[in-house]
């Protein structure tokens, strides 16, 4: 295997197969949800499995195998109608082939079979034993094959034979079927052997131990795995290892050995079991047999209207590292060819003013001699330069075309991404106990991978968000007289050279005032400001703010949206929220097409060119007729009814500025403006955005460079870094206004905020104690929720940590008191629990709760940032 | 010889080539075994060049490219040390100056055009020093290369693999690792504002 490993080129092949694989196998698992007797999207996802285990058993990942052959044996009795293919068992399906996408992850750590990855093979095993229509009697034989099919294994690997081979071998002589070629990949290609089960044998079960070579353990620590009986299945390596190591510890020696010798030399099965249990196979092996074939050559059940089609299909399998560098080429090569129009265009005029002066000399009988060669010289240089000019236009528009197809080599459908959000909302909806329908529009809508890979998580994000806090329970949904089941969308579609995503659900929406409160809590406006609706949602963007009214596990701590709005802004996009409060909420998250090109200003600050994407500028003023005006110390420009903040260019970067004169350039990021004065405008141009190369970092206020038609290097800004440290009070560019430096020197002087803690556990209370006090809190303690209640009557606090189960009064009755007094309606509270049901969650929203952090996942950040974001 | 407290003060690989030099055989260094002069005892390969009057080499197999200076543009928010960005044939570098960071005082200080672009590649990482003069590549034998002067500059020792001695004159031979250093003392930089 350790070869194997050392061929990263083999290595790639074998991860994108089997993740394309497994996102085929998941996506089909879906779809049978939907129409579970799909016979075809049951063939297409068996193979899936059987060709993951293939790829694994070739590569010798024996964790990955041994998994993805449990789920072919599974789908194998689904594929044959022993088994019915429920929601628990696709879960179990599922989450094994997350599991696999897991162990894809770590294929180059020592292999080991980790815990889950066991547990699901049980889980998969079970199903089989409980769902499985196996004849009485045949369910607990315990694993002889495997146990022989391991030693095998071990012997191979001493012997430097791929272990495939060996398996598939002995896979081939125990379940006795001759009618396999001896191939192993033959063998593998025919698919599962069929799961006929078979007696059990308790001498033959004892016997193999004297097989096992002396020293010899299972490898890699693979028989980890629980033992289970196994009701059936005649291949062998199915689940061989931990049967091997059951086999051990047993310890027994017996007289089987002849038929594990058998077993090994890949001969016929000597043992009597063997050739009993092998004829019983092949009696009843024929009729699946047949029906295998049947379905699999697509005979079987009416045709599809929509056909199940895997995505693997007239394709290369390039890296993406190369079409980039491809488009990088490309984008270079058009930038070459604009200097080649420069320079086409200067020896034309060269040309021009040479037939002027030629012309002058004409008539002049002087300088005949003189005028005949020049005259000579010119037309040959004009015949030049009009050929220069024209190959110049062809070679232009060839180039054009050809950095177009390179860009379009790295796009992909937003489809591509989509792929796992049914089963995301499915999962999360049923842990919510809500009723959510997902609506996916405009998959075909084609963005660049890189953007495409970046907005995912954003987006799934946001879909999270809108069935945590955005759709409301059914029962609610009901009261409020909407249909029971919420709707979440996630519409693409194209809008000029830019891609819009939507994410919408039909839920509760945001209430603007809410939002707006929280922000004046925590400081981030005053309660004068003035600020428009849109502007007011806007906040939801900024760091560590949540309106939630319940943290929970799902959303982590708090929504972070900030986080949304990061990976927007880094792909250069914008993203807007708009809400109904009652009808639901619309996050709108607009990208450009490719990351590659980028429309620019080109300006002077600080003396030096400077390039801003064109998509955040809202407009260019003159520098003619602005009306500046000092608003709290800073100079403040009126644009369209709005008094912007005026900063010069070179001073937000921090350089120093040639000239206070000069267009101005009002930017936008994520609702929020200023003005950026430049010391001149050079023009508007499209560039190729490189990165800085390899030795510089992220650079403030920097996204990256491009190369100017004349060779040089001229930096990409970006905005909502500029707006940030424009906006940002703590790095005032000159001494802050007064009003405002009051403002910060108020919070600093704050009194401590002070938390009640409710808990009756001393040992807890206690560690809460030193956990808040060391965050700057000062804290109050109380040992049941009566106690509590003295204390909230006796001083104010400005929240409260609770337990729920406590004597006297318990958290729920504590919190639900808390919320119906005038005086602490308003207090957050924040439950600390080891009930981890969704139901207790969903009564602490009930009774009122701010935050519900369950103790099995507690942790201390968790708990300070919910505190810190509720309390302040 | 060195004393041994400034030995463990030493880079490990500064060490390892200490130890060809002192034992003239090649100790197994498998976490060091870039430098083929290491590994074999063959003679180290250096690019010899000058920072005002004193001279200084790179192990060639670090030196990608030695070019003229293009047209640098400078990087606002980022330490001194970085003169700018630069456009070496469609690929975008920085351009550090090593003067800065090594505290060479500059008596008068050479135009742009007179100066040449070090392409250094350490482990993946790009970027060109400016030196006032390239002088070519010398080849090194093990007996040769000395250990680093005690007296050496204080920001100048860490990145000292060495110095030999030709034409009676000194060269410092530098460690490209500098360019892993000096990054990481941005990133540093950049995580702290």
């Amino acid at each position: 295997m350790s070869n194997w490993l050392k061929d990263e080129a083999l290595l790639q092949t074998f991860r994108s197969e089997v993740s394309e694989r497994i996102a085929s196998l998941q996506s089909g698992l879906l779809r049978l949800e939907t129409s579970p007797d799909d016979v075809e999207v049951i063939n297409a996802i068996f193979r899936d499995a059987h060709t993951v285990k293939g790829s694994a058993k070739m590569m010798g990942f024996a964790a990955i195998k041994e998994l993805a052959h449990r789920m072919e044996d599974v789908l194998g009795d689904v594929k044959e109608g022993r088994l019915a293919l429920g929601p628990q068992l696709a879960d179990v399906l599922l989450q094994s082939s997350d599991a696999i996408l897991r162990l894809l992850d770590s294929l180059d750590k020592p292999e080991s079979l980790p815990e889950d990855v066991a547990a699901l093979i049980a889980a998969l095993e079970e199903a089989r034993v409980r769902g499985g229509a196996a004849p009485p009697g045949a369910s607990r034989m315990p694993t002889e094959q495997g146990g022989a099919e391991q030693m095998l294994d071990q012997v191979d690997d001493a012997e430097h034979q791929r272990s495939a081979s060996a398996s598939g071998q002995a896979r081939k002589s125990v379940s006795n079927r001759s009618d396999r070629p001896s191939s192993r990949f033959a063998a593998d290609n025919l698919g599962p052997p069929l799961a006929v089960p078979f007696d059990s044998d308790s001498g033959d079960s004892s016997g193999r131990q004297t097989l096992v070579p002396e020293g010899v353990t299972a490898p890699g620590g693979s028989g980890e795995g629980p033992v289970r009986p196994a009701n059936s299945g005649g291949d062998a390596s199915l689940r061989g290892l931990g049967a091997a190591r059951a086999t051990a510890r047993r310890g027994t020696t017996g007289g089987l050995r002849s038929k594990s010798e058998a077993v090994y030399s890949g001969d016929a099965p000597a043992g009597p079991a063997e050739t009993v249990t092998g004829g019983d196979r092949r009696s009843q092996a024929t009729p699946a047999t047949a029906a295998r074939v049947e379905s699999e050559l697509g005979r079987e059940g009416p045709p599809r209207t929509e056909a199940f089609v895997n995505p693997i299909g007239q394709s290369i399998r390039i890296e993406a590292s190369k079409v980039y560098e491809l488009i990088d080429q490309a984008g270079e090569a058009v930038i070459g060819e604009v200097r080649l129009e420069e320079i086409a265009r200067k020896l034309n005029e060269l040309h021009r003013e040479l037939e002027a002066r030629t012309r002058r000399i004409r008539h002049k009988p002087a300088l005949e001699g003189h005028f005949k060669v020049l005259e000579d010289a010119r037309q040959r240089l004009a015949t030049i330069s009009a050929q220069l000019t024209e190959t110049v236009i062809s070679q232009s528009r060839a180039l054009d075309r050809l950095q177009e197809q390179a860009m379009g080599l790295a796009m992909l459908p937003t489809a591509t991404i989509f792929a796992p959000f049914p089963r995301l909302v499915r999962n999360l909806s049923r842990q919510l106990g809500k009723e959510v329908d997902l609506v996916l529009d405009g998959g075909g809508t084609e963005l660049d991978k890189q953007v495409l890979e970046q907005i995912v998580d954003p987006i799934r994000h946001l879909l999270i968000n809108a069935i945590d806090h955005g759709i409301e329970h059914p029962e609610e949904r009901e009261r409020a007289g909407k249909p029971r089941r919420g709707s979440v969308k996630v519409v693409a579609r194209h809008r000029g050279r830019q891609v819009v995503i939507e994410v919408s659900d039909d839920g509760k929406g945001i209430d603007p005032e809410k939002v707006r409160a929280v922000a004046m809590r925590k400081g981030i406006v005053d309660a004068a400001d003035e600020m428009s609706t849109q502007e007011i949602l806007s906040l939801l963007f900024r760091p560590g703010f949540s309106t939630a009214s319940l943290i929970t596990d799902t959303s982590g701590r708090g929504v972070g949206l900030d986080v949304v709005k990061d990976a927007v802004d880094r792909l250069k996009g914008t993203v807007e929220v708009a809400s109904a409060p009652g009808r639901g909420t619309t996050f709108t998250i607009t990208l450009p097409i490719t990351l590659a090109i980028v429309d620019v200003l080109l300006v002077i600050a600080g003396g030096q060119d400077f390039a801003v994407p064109v998509a955040a500028v809202e407009e260019v003023l003159p520098h003619e007729g602005q009306v500046v005006a000092e608003v709290a110390g800073r100079p403040c420009i009126q644009w369209r009814g709005q008094s912007i903040a005026l900063f010069d260019t070179a001073e937000v970067l921090g350089v120093e500025t040639t000239q206070h004169e000069g267009p101005i350039l009002v930017i936008s990021s994520a609702a929020r403006r200023v003005a950026l004065r430049v010391e001149a405008l050079v023009g508007q141009q499209e560039v190729v955005i490189k990165g800085l190369g390899s030795f510089l970092p992220r650079v403030r206020h920097i996204v990256g460079c491009s190369i100017l038609g004349d060779g040089r290097v001229v930096l990409v800004l970006d905005p909502n870094e500029l707006v940030d440290t424009a906006r940002r009070p703590a790095r005032a560019l000159r001494p802050p206004p007064p009003s405002r430096r009051k403002l910060l020197e108020s919070r600093h002087e704050q009194a401590k905020r002070r938390l009640l803690v409710v808990d009756d556990s001393l040992a807890i209370r206690e560690m809460l104690r030193s956990i808040f006090e060391a965050a700057g809190y000062d804290v109050a303690l109380a040992s049941d929720g009566e106690a509590a209640l003295q204390v909230l009557q006796a001083t104010k606090v400005d929240g409260v940590v609770t337990d729920i189960e406590m004597p006297r009064m318990d958290g729920f009755e504590l919190t639900r008191l808390i919320r119906a007094r005038p005086d602490t309606e308003e207090v957050p509270v924040v439950i600390v629990t080891g009930l981890a049901k969704e139901e207790d969650k969903r009564r602490g929203l009930e009774v009122g709760a701010n935050a519900y952090i369950v103790k099995s996942a507690f942790d201390q950040t968790a708990l300070l940032d919910a505190v810190r974001s509720l309390v302040g | 010889m060195m004393t041994t407290s400034e030995s463990t003060a030493l880079p490990r690989r500064v060490q390892s080539l200490r130890e060809i030099e002192t034992s003239g055989a090649v100790t197994a260094e498998p976490e060091d075994t870039k430098s083929s002069g290491e590994r074999t005892g063959e003679p180290l390969r250096v690019v010899v060049f000058r920072l005002g009057e004193e001279a200084y080499a790179f192990p060639l197999e670090n030196v990608a490219e030695i070019s003229r200076v293009p047209a640098i543009t400078p990087v606002p928010g980022v330490e001194d040390f970085v003169v700018g960005l630069a456009n070496l044939r469609g690929n975008v570098i920085a351009v550090l100056d090593i003067k800065t960071v090594f505290g060479i005082a500059e008596e008068e200080e050479r135009p742009l055009v007179a100066q040449r672009l070090l392409c250094l590649d350490s482990d993946g990482v790009a970027a060109a020093v400016l030196v006032d003069r390239v002088e070519g590549v010398a080849r090194v034998s093990s007996d040769e290369l000395e250990p680093p002067l005690p007296g050496a500059a204080e920001a100048l020792r860490p990145w000292l693999l060495g110095q030999f001695r030709r034409d009676s004159r000194l060269v410092a031979v530098l460690d490209a690792g500098i360019v892993q250093a000096l990054r990481e003392r941005l990133e540093r930089a950049e995580r702290t504002a």
